[in-house]
């Protein structure tokens, strides 16, 4: 790749002013429409809580008060207090590191591993194309949760398996719709072009149809966020997924599941946080459908 | 000469977007004599088929006709009712359109779609209304006309298909067709096939036609008189032989000199340097004069009116070259005007004035 | 010198002819390029006219290794073409679309594809590769400053004069356009083909030209073929064609162009019917007989083959009775 951030200078502009330029473009795409742009929010707002964690946490997400367990909100906790009278609100500012880091690490290993397949498959068609998909097929025909269950007791449970599992489980689903983008884009005037030019296939993949193809990548792995939120809190829950006394949402819901007859309030607060972080994701999913799928403006917006 | 069969006066239509009008057809007069064939001949994006549509009475929103009569023998087709243009269109007045497949029904076969369109306008019982299909599949040079009505529209090839769309287009006998170029998506020697097909039927049912083309070879064996389109404006209106003769607008003089022809031998083609205006930034003044050999500074205020180059209204000119010639009159409908101020108008009828009423910005 | 030397060249696809007869084992084939042979020296621009469907594009898309021929020979350069890379070939012999709209990558600053071009073919090194692309842009009549735009930002005739920088940028032999004008507007139209023959001569670029417009046809070529139903008709010196057309397709052709003079009073051959698919075309005979107005049956079993009309060897046709 150096190659092609060394080529990058010569018919460029700047970087400083590519860095802004770039940044306008996300910002004209997500304003473009009212769904995305509250999901774009949301989302933000999640990344500032989980980067300033320490300093927005009112306590020390693992301090215990015994003194004081399962206590309902008040001014010293707003959200209340947990079995080992742990602050809730603590616990959840905390545990938006995990949902980012799952939002992170599946969007990753989804977006790397099925883009390139989707690539593969839709650029060489034929035999290469029937053995991904066919192989991927494979993986789709078991329940999602069933198979990403089976990774985890196979391999350990524990946080990195939890969101590999999840990951892997995504990744048909992106191979997919990468290659059938791959199969149409592959017969655009540019990409014949392309291989008029002489152009070796790796560089008529990456630089002329997935460059081209993004569109429904970005929304397809933001979509997808939401559900591995979702996902890894029912691993969580399931007790497959973030152990205790690790602050992840599922993990703090699974535990208090014990005392929801005593209080309500450990169960109800982490539900509530998973409930925003999902609807945040699929409000900026479901917005950028709209701008970058279907939208009659998109060149407008993005020019 | 009797009253023509239409006659087109200040006709403007425009389209609303959110950075102000579009200006496709932008003040543009012409008329069709009785039994003549009207050539609108311009470049795309000239506002040709925009000019025809709003003839036909078929733009729609955005798109709105803002100034401007349509008359047809003495009515207004602009103040025409939806339904009496409907009871029109198909009977009257008829339409064949490029692309001849797209402009059948896939879904039935080519004799239910010509019988639909007798259904709607005449009163013919079921078996007149096939005899009239076979007799039309037939005269347009169809054969086997009973088989192939029974036949779908893909299973014709594109010069097959547009006979079936003139046989329909010709179904209630109209007067006049309007046709938008109706042999450009054919090949040359299938183009020869219906250019002297739609001529022989011309003259045999003494139809009159407005035939848009983009292609100055085709106007020159079909046409009586042309109307020569740039930038939403017919700069030039004028009987065939006379404008290729002697063209009176620089436009209309270039654009001749730029189509090539395969008798020509010159070895390099000639150019109009740069390129069309923006139809929702047009230049105060002539359409023309950011591309014209001729322009001067008269040419940059004020769009001209129409000057009477050969002494009549049959000939036309938005030239200031002209200037001194009469102009054109303005259409009568004054009160319509008042209440549609439109900076075109204004122009024409002061020639060169400042617009009074423009706020396209 | 000769550039692109095509003999015999044949294309033929096998057309699916539906679930039965695939089971008796019935194959059709469609015969797009049924034997063609010409030859492009280096300067010299050779076009093939025909109309839609006659198998001009698929036959300089199989000389040229685009598509796999069927059959024939082409050399480049003397060579056997199959001797060449991938890579080599086409820094050879540039290839210019139809299609202007798609004809760049949407998500490339057209200056950056003008710039991939060059350094993937090592044309120029690194360090002027920027100079280069200015150059180019210039030649084609598009200001430098405006580099960095996307495709989007530029009209379908800019857009064809930046595809033909791109293909000048990996400084080729010879240039191949198929119908690089068509749905464009006459004036503009004239601005690139004038540019492109400019840069044609300038750079004693061999070409082939392929298109439907004889208007086009008429300056741009020095020699013609006339393509009819995957066939060269007749093959020549564009001006002793079109002044004096011997083929009955030919001849039909260039009278069924319209001319725009009224003044010129011509005696139209309009020919009947279509052009047949090219599907089961028999070997045998001419393939122009059912629309011919001059067809005899001798011409149904007749031996066919172009050759020297009136002992001129560089004018040949295809047809018995010349």
């Amino acid at each position: 790749m150096s190659q092609e951030s060394a080529d990058a200078t010569v018919t460029e502009r700047p970087r400083q002013s590519r860095a802004v330029a770039g940044a306008t473009r996300v910002w004209r795409i997500v304003s473009a429409n009212s769904l995305s742009l509250v999901g774009f929010c949301i989302v933000l707002s999640l990344v500032f809580v989980a980067v300033f964690a320490p300093v927005l946490a009112p306590y020390e997400p693992s301090a215990q008060q015994l003194d004081n367990t399962l206590a309902p909100p008040s001014a010293d906790h707003p959200f209340g207090t947990d079995n080992t009278g742990r602050d809730i609100l603590s616990r959840i500012i905390f545990g938006t590191r995990y949902a980012i880091a799952i939002a992170v690490v599946v969007v990753t290993l989804e977006t790397v591993v099925g883009v390139s397949l989707g690539l593969v498959a839709g650029y060489y068609r034929g035999k290469v194309d029937e053995t991904v998909m066919r192989g991927l097929d494979v993986l789709v025909s078991l329940p999602p949760l069933l198979l990403a269950m089976v990774i985890v007791t196979t391999f350990g449970i524990n946080i990195w398996n939890a969101m590999l599992a999840i990951g892997i489980v995504y990744i048909p689903m992106m191979s997919r719709t990468v290659r059938s983008s791959a199969l149409s884009i592959r017969e655009e005037t540019y990409v014949q072009a392309a291989e008029g030019l002489g152009y070796d296939s790796k560089r008529v993949m990456l630089k002329h149809i997935l460059p081209n193809s993004v569109p429904p990548i970005v929304v397809l792995g933001t979509t997808d966020v939401a559900y591995a939120l979702i996902d890894v809190a029912t691993l969580s829950f399931l007790g497959l997924g973030i152990q205790p006394p690790k602050p992840s949402w599922g993990a703090m819901a699974n535990a208090a599941r014990e005392y929801i007859l005593v209080t309500p309030w450990p169960i109800v607060f982490p539900t509530l946080a998973i409930a925003i972080a999902v609807l945040g994701f699929n409000l900026l999913g479901m917005g950028l459908r709209e701008t970058l799928l279907y939208g009659e403006d998109y060149d407008e917006v993005v020019e | 000469m009797s009253a023509p069969l239409l006659n087109v006066e200040h006709l403007s239509t425009h389209f609303k977007t959110a950075d102000g009008p579009v200006k496709a057809v932008d003040d543009n007069s012409f008329t069709l004599e009785e039994g003549e064939v009207l050539g609108i001949v311009g470049e795309s994006g000239s506002g040709k088929s925009t000019l025809l549509r709003s003839v036909m009475g078929l733009i729609e929103d955005p798109g709105e006709i803002v100034d401007g009569r349509i008359e047809y023998r003495d009515r207004d087709l602009t103040t025409m009712s939806d339904a009496a243009l409907r009871e029109l269109r198909g009977n009257e007045i008829s339409f064949v359109f490029q692309e001849p497949t797209a402009h059948l029904n896939p879904a039935y076969t080519v004799g239910d779609q010509i019988t639909d369109v007798l259904a709607a306008h005449t009163d013919l019982s079921s078996e007149a209304q096939w005899e009239r299909v076979y007799e039309l599949l037939g005269r347009l040079g169809i054969p086997s006309p009973e088989e192939r009505a029974e036949s779908y529209p893909h299973e014709f090839s594109g010069g097959m298909a547009q006979r079936v769309c003139i046989a329909m287009a010709l179904a209630c006998e109209p007067e006049l067709l309007l046709a938008d170029e109706p042999t450009s998506a054919l090949d040359v020697t299938i183009q020869a096939q219906i250019i002297d097909l739609l001529t022989e039927l011309q003259e045999d049912l003494g139809l009159s036609m407005v035939w848009v083309t983009h292609d100055m070879g085709v106007v020159a064996e079909t046409c009586d008189s042309m109307a020569v389109m740039y930038a939403g404006n017919v700069v030039e209106y004028g009987r065939v032989d006379a404008v290729f003769d002697d063209p009176k607008h620089p436009y209309t003089e270039a654009l001749l000199r730029t189509v090539p022809s395969h008798l020509d031998t010159a070895p390099r083609f000639d150019t109009i340097e740069g390129s069309p205006p923006d139809l929702q930034d047009l230049p105060d003044g002539c359409v023309f004069q950011e591309r014209c050999p001729e322009a001067m500074e008269a040419c940059r205020t004020g769009r001209p009116p129409y000057y009477e180059v050969g002494g009549d209204s049959a000939w036309l000119s938005k030239c200031v070259l002209h200037e001194g010639k009469p102009t054109r009159p303005a259409s009568p409908s004054a009160p319509d005007a008042d209440a549609n101020p439109s900076a075109t108008l204004a122009d024409s009828q002061t020639d060169g004035g400042k617009p009074t009423g423009e706020g396209d910005r | 010198m000769t550039l692109l030397d095509v003999d015999g060249l044949k294309k033929h696809f096998t057309v699916d002819s539906g679930f039965l007869s695939g089971l008796l084992g019935e194959t059709r084939t469609l015969k797009a390029v049924d034997g063609i042979d010409f030859s492009v020296d280096a300067g010299e621009a050779f076009t093939l006219v025909g109309e839609s469907g006659c198998g001009k594009s698929t036959a300089i898309l199989s000389a040229l290794r685009h598509q796999q021929p069927t059959a024939g020979k082409v050399r480049f350069k003397g060579q056997d073409i199959e001797m060449y890379s991938k890579r080599a070939l086409r820094g050879e012999a540039q290839l210019i679309y139809q299609d202007q709209q798609d004809t760049l990558n949407p998500k490339m600053s057209v200056g950056e594809a003008i710039a991939e071009a060059i350094r993937f073919h090592d044309v120029v090194p690194p360090e002027e590769v920027d100079a280069r692309v200015d150059d180019l842009l210039e030649r084609v009549g598009i200001s430098p400053a405006e580099k960095y735009q996307e495709p989007s930002a530029f009209s379908g005739g800019q857009k064809q004069r930046i595809a033909i920088a791109r293909a000048l940028a990996v400084e080729p032999s010879l240039l191949v356009a198929d119908e690089p004008v068509s749905g464009l507007d006459v004036s503009v139209q004239a601005q690139i083909l004038n540019r492109l023959m400019d840069l044609q001569e300038e750079f004693g670029l061999g070409l082939v030209y392929v298109t439907h417009n004889l208007g086009i046809a008429r300056k741009i070529s020095d020699t013609i073929g006339v393509m009819y139903l995957g066939r060269i008709v007749e093959y020549g010196d564009v001006d002793d064609i079109f002044e004096d057309p011997q083929h009955p397709y030919t001849q039909a052709l260039l009278s069924a162009n319209p001319v725009p003079d009224p003044a010129v009073d011509r005696d139209r051959i309009v020919l009947e019917g279509n052009m047949p698919d090219p599907i089961d075309v028999d070997d045998r005979g001419c393939p122009f007989v059912p629309r011919c107005p001059e067809a005899t049956a001798e011409c149904e079993t007749a031996e066919m083959g172009l050759k020297p009309f009136e002992g001129d060897r560089g004018h040949l046709v295809d047809c018995i009775h010349r």
